[in-house]
């Protein structure tokens, strides 16, 4: 089978191997960029870019700190 | 693995909206998405580099160190993009269409180089091994 069905079934089938998390981010992405198509304005899209701006750093501040946390606690160190 | 992210990354790159916000709105949405993906796969694979770490060497061990690295530069890219996406929202705002696409455009290359380091870490998968 090709063309776009092939595609879609494809997805499908292989979206049973995408973790529930993944999913639900994906969904609500792709929720975000049609909803967007309405139309933001510059002052709304500045204010959504600060907002991840600051999300990306301190998520990785998160994620390291949880790591070593983990690590010191499985190593009793 | 998220393969799925290729469908988002389709409908993010295509940028179907028809004004100049419309489309920056849309792109950085979709960089964000990317970012949430270089959060979900790798946080799971560093933590699990971490626990394989001698006692106290955690910050020298190179498995958890080239993971987290890698992170850092992902998102330092991922922010690089918002950051130009910023400007052209800038110049968009202003009535200066022209500089507002040239920012846009910057932030698309530069979000197809981020993809291609995604495809290469084996962060994000395309279906039906594509190009």
């Amino acid at each position: 089978m090709t063309g776009p069905l092939a595609t879609v079934l494809g997805l499908a089938s292989k979206a049973v191997d995408v973790g529930v998390p993944v999913l639900i981010g994906i969904a609500g992405t792709i929720y975000d960029i049609l909803e967007k198509k309405a139309g933001m304005s510059a002052a709304e899209i500045h204010a959504v870019i600060q907002q991840e701006r600051a999300a990306t750093h301190q998520a990785l501040v998160d994620a390291e700190a949880r790591e070593k946390e983990a690590h010191a606690k499985a190593t009793g160190g | 693995m998220n393969r799925l992210a290729t469908l988002l990354l389709a409908l993010l790159l295509c940028s179907c909206a028809t004004s100049t916000l419309g489309k920056i709105g849309q792109i950085q949405a979709g960089v964000t998405g990317v970012r949430k993906q270089v959060t979900t796969v790798l946080d799971d694979r560093c933590m699990a580099a971490s626990l394989k770490c001698p006692k106290g060497e955690l910050e020298t061990c190179k498995g958890w160190t080239d993971c987290r690295d890698l992170r850092r530069a992902l998102y330092a890219s991922a922010d690089g993009i918002q950051i130009q996406l910023d400007m052209a929202t800038s110049f968009a705002a202003a009535g200066d269409d022209k500089k507002a696409l040239t920012y846009f455009n910057a932030a698309c290359k530069s979000l197809e180089e981020l993809e291609a380091s995604l495809r290469k870490y084996g962060i994000l998968e395309l279906i039906g091994g594509g190009k």
